[in-house]
Parts: C-alpha cells; sequence; structure tokens
C-alpha cells in the first residue's frame, strides 16, 4: 500500500504540494488527476524519491521511499520524461536496469520482445517518442515490480499499443497484485482501468474514492417540465445545471434513489439517471474549487 | 525493511567506464605520446644519447611537469563526465529514481573518474619503465615516483572537479568555476594588496604565511614541481665549468603533491556531503546549493568591483593621476559601479531572468553601503592603519630601511637601543605627520638640486612579539628642511648622522645586518678593490686590485676610526663617489641558535660569512690614507 500524508514540496517558496493525502490500496490501479500545475508529477517524483519532501511521509507498505533501496528496488517508474544514456541501446538500459532490480526477469524479458515490435540493437534516441515509450515500458515490465508508478504513460502510443500496454498492466495486477498509480489527462482512458480515482488541485487531494464510489454519490439527471421549472429546494447539493430547449440537465451530488424521490416530487414530465464520465466528475469537482470551465467569447 | 548502506554500486562504475570511453582513450593516447612513446624515440636513437642518470631524470621529469598539468586539465574532464547527469533533470530524475542511495551513486560515479585515469597512469608508467629497461635504465624508485608524479595531483584535482559539478547545476559553469577558483584567492590577494597599496598610506605587505596554496595551480607552479637529482657538484672541463646535478632523481614539490592529494581526499568528502544536501530540482541552476547561492552572489560583486572596479579606474581616470596620489572617492565610486554590475549579473544568472532590478535592490544597495563604509573607514583611518607608531617602549627592535634617489645615500639599519629606536619612529612620526604634502607633491616637476625622492621602509618587532612593516614610497625630501624640526629630512637626517648608524652605513648594505663589533672572533680573509675608469661618460674599464687579510683588517680598523671621529657623518644630499668599490670579508663565529629554524648555519665550522660594501666619502681621510698605504689612490676630484 502507498501512504502519503501530509505531503509538503516547495520549490523556491512556491508551494507545489500543500499537504497532499494518498492512499493507494494494495492491487489497486489509481488514477490520479488534477489540472495542470496541480502537483501531480512532484507527488510521483517524491514517491519514486527523487525528490526529498520538505513535510509529511511517503510510505510503501509502511516503510519511507526517500534513501530506501530496498522499498525502491520494489517500484519502476516510467515518468513523463523517461531518461536512457544517449549512446544505448535497448539491450544496454535492460543490463543496466538489471544492476538494480535484482529481480529483473530476462525471460519476461525476452517474452515480451513479442509485443514490442523493436529493434534491440537500434540506439533509443533514434527512436521515435512512441517508440521510446514502449522501450520504457518494456524495461519497467521486466523489473517485476510490485509498484508501478507512471506518470502519462501512454501519451504517444497509437491505440493498438495502448490497448496492448494497458493489457499487460492489467495482468500483472491480476496475476501479481501489482499496484499502479497513474497520472493521466486522458480521463476517459483512466475510467476504463482505474478503480481508484484521487483529484488534485493546488497541492491538495480534493477528493479520494474509489470509482465506482465517486460514481455513486454524483448523479447526472435529465429532467423534463411541463411549463416552467420549479426551483430546486437548496439541499440538494447541485453542482452544475444547464438547458437545452425544455431538456434540464442537473448534476448533484448524493444517491441516486434518493435524488430521484426527490425530483419526482415535481412531477416532471420526463426524469431520468445518465451514466456520469469521470471527465465530468473532474469537471463539475473542479468547478466547486474555482476551476470551472470558463465560456469564452472572443 | 530498510536496506543497509552501500558505497558502491557496480553497475554505474561499469557502465560509467563504458560510456566515457573516448575520454578515457584520449587521455591515455595522449600520456602514450607524451612519455613512453618519445621517450622510445628520444633513447632510441644512434648518437647522443643521455646517461642512464638522464633518462631517468628526463623522464621523471616530464612525469613530475607533465603530471600535475594534465590533472588539471583532464581533472574537470571526468568530473564533468561523471556528474554531467546533474546537469540535466532528465538524468538527474533518472538516476535518482533508481534503487540506489546518494552516497552509492556518488562514490561509485566519483571512483570510475578516477579509476579511469589512474588505470591509464598505470599502463603508461609500466610501459615508460619497459623503455628505460631497454635501455639500461630501469629504476623501481623511479617508477614509483613516475606514478606518484602523476597520480597525487590526479587525486586532488579530480576530486576538486568533483566538488565544482556537485555545487552547480549547469555543466558549462563548473570548468568557469573550477578554472576561477584554481586562481581565486591569489587573484584576489593582488587586487586587495593593490588597492590597500594605492589608498592606505604607508601601506605594507604584511609578513603573514602566503595564500598562494589555496590557489592549487598557481602553488604548484610556484614551488616549481620537477626532477632534480638529491646532490650537486661542480664540474670543470677546461671549457666549460658549472653547477650539475647528481644523486638520485627526486620530485622537488612532493611534498606538496602528497599534500594536495590529502586535500582531494577531503574534498572529495565535502563533495558527498554537498551532493547528499543536494536536491534533485536543483539541476539546471548555476549554484545547485542554496546556502552557496548568496556567497556566489556577493562574491561576484566583491570580486568585480576590486577587479572591474579598479580597471575602469585606471582606464578612465588614470590619467589624471599626475601626483602619485590616487582618488579614494573616484575608485570607490567606479568599484560600487562594477560591484553593482556584478551583483545583478550573478542575479540574472542564479535567477536566470534579466528582470532583476526589483528583487535585487536590497543587495545592490548593501554593496554600495558597505563599499561607502570602506572608504568612510579608510578616508577616517578608523583602523589607525595609517597613523600608528608604536611607543618606544613597546618596541624591541625596528629595521629601517631608505635609500635617497638622487645620491644614492641609504640607511639600512636596526635599531636596538631605546635613543635608536627614538630616532626611528621619529622619522616615522614626521613622514606620517606629512601625509598631505607628500601625496600632493607633483613628482614629474621634482628639482634634484632643491628636493630628492625616497623611499622608506620599517619592520618593527615589539616586545609583546608583534611584528608589523610599514613602506613608503616615494618620501620627497627636502634640501632646506635638512635642520627643519619635526619634518622627515630632518628627522632621517638626525637618524643618518646617528655615530652608529653612520657606521653601518658606511659598512654597507651587506655588513648593517649586524653590528661588526658585536660579532664573535671577527676574522678577516680578504677583500676586493675597484676603481672604474670614465672618460666622457664613457665607461673605460676597471682597476682592480686584491685584498690580502691584512689589508682588509687596516681598511676596517680605518673605517672605525673615521666613525669614532664623525668623518661618516654628512648631508643626505651629499653626492656618493660610486667609481669606488672596497669590498672586506670576514667570517666569525655563528652563535646564533637555529634550532627549530630552516635557515641554514653557514660553513660546516660554525662560522658564518660577512661582506663589508664601503661607503667612502671625501670627509673618511683615515679610510682614505689606509687606500693610499696599500696603493690604491682614490681620486675624488
Amino acid at each position: 500500500m502507498i501512504e502519503v500524508k501530509q505531503l509538503v514540496k516547495t520549490f523556491d517558496g512556491f508551494p507545489a504540494l500543500a499537504g497532499a493525502d494518498v492512499t493507494v490500496p494494495k492491487g489497486a490501479i489509481y488514477g490520479l488527476v488534477g489540472p495542470n500545475g496541480a502537483g501531480k508529477t512532484t507527488l510521483l517524483r517524491c514517491l519514486t524519491g527523487v525528490y526529498r519532501p520538505d513535510g509529511g511521509s511517503v510510505a510503501i507498505d509502511g516503510e519511507g521511499v526517500w534513501e530506501n533501496p530496498a522499498v525502491k528496488t520494489r517500484v519502476a517508474s516510467i515518468p513523463d520524461d523517461w531518461y536512457y544514456f544517449s549512446q544505448s541501446n535497448l539491450a544496454d538500459m535492460a543490463r543496466y536496469y538489471q544492476g538494480f532490480y535484482p529481480q529483473f526477469d530476462t525471460a519476461r524479458y525476452e517474452r515480451l520482445k513479442a509485443v514490442f515490435a523493436l529493434d534491440e540493437k537500434q540506439p533509443i534516441r533514434r527512436m521515435s517518442k512512441g517508440m521510446q515509450k514502449q522501450a520504457a515500458f518494456w524495461l519497467a515490465m521486466s523489473c517485476m515490480p510490485d509498484y508501478l508508478i507512471l506518470d502519462e504513460p501512454v501519451d504517444g502510443l497509437d491505440p493498438v499499443m495502448r490497448r496492448q500496454v494497458w493489457g499487460l498492466i492489467m495482468q500483472d495486477v491480476a496475476e501479481r497484485g501489482t499496484t499502479v498509480l497513474v497520472s493521466s489527462h486522458n480521463l476517459r482512458e483512466l475510467e476504463d482501468v482505474c478503480d481508484h480515482v484521487g483529484i488534485l488541485n493546488k497541492g491538495t487531494v480534493l477528493l479520494e474514492r474509489s470509482l465506482s464510489e465517486l460514481q455513486d454519490n454524483t448523479v447526472k439527471m435529465q429532467i423534463v417540465f411541463d411549463g416552467e421549472p420549479p426551483a430546486l429546494p437548496e439541499e440538494l447539493r447541485v453542482l452544475h445545471r444547464s438547458a437545452v430547449g425544455r431538456v434540464h440537465t442537473v448534476i448533484l451530488r448524493g444517491k441516486q434513489a434518493e435524488i430521484e424521490a426527490r425530483l419526482a416530487a415535481f412531477r416532471p414530465v420526463y426524469l431520468e439517471a445518465v451514466p456520469l464520465t469521470l471527465e465530468e466528475i473532474f469537471i463539475y469537482e473542479l468547478g466547486g474549487a474555482d476551476y470551472a470551465v470558463k465560456d469564452i467569447i472572443l | 525493511m530498510r536496506s543497509r548502506t552501500s558505497f558502491f554500486n557496480r553497475t554505474v562504475f561499469w557502465n560509467d567506464l563504458r560510456r566515457w570511453w573516448p575520454l578515457t582513450a584520449g587521455y591515455a593516447l595522449l600520456w602514450l605520446l607524451i612519455l613512453p612513446l618519445t621517450r622510445l624515440t628520444e633513447y632510441g636513437r644512434s648518437y647522443g644519447v643521455p646517461s642512464a642518470w638522464n633518462m631517468k631524470l628526463d623522464t621523471l621529469g616530464i612525469a613530475a611537469v607533465g603530471g600535475y598539468w594534465s590533472a588539471f586539465c583532464a581533472g574537470i574532464l571526468f568530473a564533468m563526465a561523471a556528474f554531467s547527469y546533474l546537469t540535466s533533470p532528465r538524468a538527474t530524475n533518472g538516476a535518482h529514481a533508481l534503487s540506489a542511495r546518494r552516497e552509492t551513486l556518488f562514490v561509485s560515479h566519483w571512483l570510475a573518474g578516477l579509476c579511469a585515469q589512474l588505470a591509464v597512469q598505470v599502463v603508461v608508467v609500466l610501459l615508460t619503465a619497459l623503455v628505460l629497461a631497454s635501455r639500461g635504465a630501469f629504476d623501481p624508485r623511479v617508477t614509483g615516483l613516475m606514478l606518484l608524479g602523476l597520480a597525487l595531483p590526479t587525486v586532488f584535482f579530480y576530486s576538486f572537479g568533483v566538488l565544482c559539478m556537485v555545487f552547480t547545476g549547469q555543466i558549462l559553469a563548473a570548468p568557469v568555476f573550477y578554472g576561477v577558483l584554481n586562481v581565486l584567492v591569489v587573484g584576489v590577494e593582488l587586487l586587495v594588496k593593490t588597492f590597500a597599496g594605492n589608498f592606505l598610506y604607508g601601506w605594507a605587505e604584511p609578513q603573514a604565511a602566503s595564500l598562494t596554496p589555496l590557489s592549487p595551480i598557481v602553488q604548484l607552479v610556484s614551488v616549481n614541481v620537477r626532477a632534480v637529482g638529491t646532490g650537486n657538484e661542480y664540474y670543470d672541463t677546461g671549457t666549460v665549468s658549472g653547477v650539475r646535478m647528481t644523486g638520485e632523481p627526486v620530485i622537488q614539490g612532493l611534498g606538496w603533491l602528497w599534500a594536495y592529494a590529502a586535500v582531494g581526499v577531503v574534498l572529495a568528502a565535502l563533495a558527498l556531503l554537498v551532493y547528499r544536501r543536494r536536491h534533485s530540482e536543483a539541476t539546471g541552476s548555476i549554484v545547485a546549493i542554496g546556502w552557496a547561492r548568496p556567497i556566489f552572489q556577493y562574491g561576484v560583486a566583491f570580486c568585480a568591483a576590486l577587479a572591474l572596479g579598479q580597471l575602469i579606474y585606471y582606464i578612465f581616470f588614470g590619467q589624471y593621476r599626475a601626483n602619485g596620489s590616487f582618488s579614494l572617492a573616484g575608485s570607490l565610486a567606479c568599484m560600487a559601479f562594477a560591484g553593482l554590475i556584478g551583483f545583478f549579473a550573478a542575479e540574472m544568472l542564479l535567477k536566470k531572468s534579466f528582470r532583476v532590478w526589483r528583487s535585487g535592490w536590497k543587495g545592490a544597495l548593501a554593496v554600495t553601503a558597505a563599499l561607502v563604509a570602506l572608504g568612510v573607514v579608510l578616508s577616517l583611518d578608523l583602523t589607525g592603519y595609517e597613523s600608528y607608531v608604536p611607543d618606544v617602549d613597546a618596541v624591541e627592535s625596528v629595521q629601517i630601511d631608505c635609500n635617497v634617489y638622487h645620491t644614492n645615500a641609504s640607511v639600512y639599519y636596526t635599531a636596538t637601543d631605546a635613543d635608536a629606536i627614538r630616532l626611528v619612529t621619529a622619522v616615522h612620526r614626521a613622514v606620517i605627520a606629512d601625509k598631505a604634502r607628500q601625496q600632493g607633491v607633483e613628482r614629474y616637476g621634482e628639482n634634484d638640486a632643491l628636493t630628492s625622492g625616497s623611499f622608506f621602509t620599517v619592520n618593527y618587532r615589539l616586545k609583546n612579539g608583534d611584528t608589523f612593516r610599514r613602506r613608503y614610497s616615494p618620501v620627497t625630501l627636502y634640501r632646506d628642511e635638512e635642520n627643519a624640526p619635526g619634518t622627515p629630512t630632518a628627522a632621517l637626517s638626525a637618524l643618518y648622522n646617528d655615530p652608529d648608524v653612520a657606521l653601518m652605513r658606511t659598512l654597507g648594505r651587506w655588513g648593517a645586518k649586524e653590528d661588526p663589533r658585536t660579532l664573535t672572533d671577527l676574522r678577516f680573509t680578504g677583500g676586493y678593490c675597484g676603481i672604474s675608469r670614465w672618460k666622457d661618460s664613457y665607461y673605460q674599464g676597471e682597476t682592480q686590485n686584491d685584498l690580502s687579510p691584512t689589508e682588509a683588517k687596516q681598511l676596517y680598523d680605518a673605517v672605525l676610526r673615521d666613525a669614532a671621529a664623525g668623518h661618516a657623518f654628512g648631508s643626505l644630499f651629499e653626492a656618493r663617489e660610486d667609481s669606488l668599490t672596497v669590498e672586506l670579508y670576514a667570517t666569525y663565529l655563528d652563535t646564533r641558535d637555529y634550532s627549530g629554524s630552516t635557515e641554514p648555519v653557514w660553513g660546516e665550522d660554525g662560522r658564518a660569512q660577512a661582506v663589508y660594501d664601503l661607503v667612502i666619502t671625501p670627509r673618511m681621510t683615515e679610510t682614505l690614507a689606509a687606500l693610499r698605504a696599500i696603493g690604491v689612490d682614490a681620486d675624488f676630484g
């Protein structure tokens, strides 16, 4: 389990993380989302032992990560700007990784050749961005990590390779109980793979729940009234409302059954709960944190 | 579970060596060319092959001199190769995300850079030893010394380079820091002394320990690290004579190489501590360590003020310096301007922005205030440096060295009794009191019929053990003030005509170090007398006479009689006859205690040598008579 408590990290006085709390259960795929500059990459770098926290704690299975090779051996990470030696090829990097990951599985590395159609002898610097990402995945998966920390992992990969990569990750989670923490702006994709989500904004975690819990707790209703729409009671926590013609769309926080019952009392002509996407949850939750989508007219 | 600390990671080490092989190969090629290959060519020819001893000396010399210069150049290159990952955020993050502690990474990279150089050196030295062996000049001791000559400076300069690398996050800043820090102390010392010499009246370099060792490459050059023989012998082939080295070849300055190697290990440890404290996010910064940033910024401002400020002053205002004195206000204004340029330039480098005026104004104000404060301190002499003259009772001895330029009248004398010390301090006080006039003298218009330039240096040893020096140059003396009490001219004239001083200056500069009347068992061994002949201002040669010990003693006694009779007294402005050279040679029993001193005892019999270079004036009738008695007719006509 990954436990981040009250994590603080500042850069020249600017608080990139201001007391972030994150808990990633063992075997979970945790999606870390947030606007640009929210502190996601900083959080991941603290988790991989790159940055020394200014406050709070970062622990994996109860052990601090900072300067702890025993823990870091169990963690593989693919940052957005993955590093390789400029004159090296995949085989060189595999040898290099073996020096840090005693559990590096050469057999798996060989098997993954079938998945990643890359030339092992080609210098990595000559590969395209997507191919370099594949190389990073190939090596990370061969390290047999218990924890996989990914920052924009499939950025640059084609749709087929995205599916392949996610498939591999899901397989590892299912078979080996790998815990995955992934930061991405591709909420549609995260929605398909994550079972837990945390929303980070301005260095703090706004909310952190399992995806089902999150979707259960926020409801998107489409309502048509006969005539003017009534004023909704204040105790209904409306996150957003809009209307197209007579069809009103209202996003509310609460249990679906309870909200449906409350709205049914207004005798609408049409009332239906519509599945809420992660993107919508992200947008409307952040709207409450002063990060609403602005209607811009130029 | 916390892992146990490991200081070495094999993967990092070998990966480094594999990645930089071109650098290592270039270094090896250079040394192969410098030592074994050139030695093979040099000693393999069929003519003019040097002796085995000379082969060893030459080869060791190349290793010693080339050793520290190549270590100086290669040190920073290997440091940059080993720690280049600290200058790229991507590489830093990649390295620090791996399962190795900071100290493991540091030691592995440091060792890789060091071992690459040492391995090359071992191979080069072994090959050189083979070449020497093939010419019958193999010497295991010289082979070991060669290796030390290469390896010891490598440990220092490489570790110094590594320290520079961990302090910065910019690859190009490292060689700049490295180069500057190698000469910084000597440079700043020189600039401070120049400044003090211009604005502190009476400034003399303190006889403190030199700071040159803090500028390593300058120090190694100045101690002249090279190969020498352990002995010397005189040779004379009939056509050529001289002194040549003999004995086993050794490296001169090897102690310094050992000392710097030890310092190198300390610097490496210091670099490790800095590396452990260094934040990964500091990559890309000119100065990666937070506490070092203000030091860098104010250091740049200080150096810019000293170097650029003084340069600006000399370039733009130096031509107005007609009377030999500098304008403190003008110089400080230039220094403040240059200091501000340095301060804001450093701020721009640190902030990576040109918009630093608002954020840096407080620091700029501090720099300006510091220079204004310096100006106030100097102009009001708040430190008391310029006005300080110790009480006579507090002085154990004072040595005065003074020379009047136009007449060559000189005083080189060590006063130890109260009356003599009082005379010296009177001159010192008079020169200080005359500061305003002395600094306003128009030197170019000096008329030697009325005035004469002089320098005046005093070295005090106080009873409390302290020592200090002052030097005033030039000091203008006025012919019409020889009898005007309180003036420098009168005070110096009084000293000049003190009976003891008169005797000592008559015995010349060499003899005046110690009063010959106090020496034990003074024995004259001979002498020399020469009279230069001139015709129409053209030198016509010299009449030379060697003096016997008896003649030398007779002349010495005559000088004593002249001094006792007051014949050595005279005016500072009286011309000296320089065409007559009389030197008396003597030895005496040196009874001084040299234990704990590096000064050698002269002669194996404990006798030291004395040379008296007599200064003879027309009034010294006894001496002139003695000269005539031995057949030397000195005509002062």
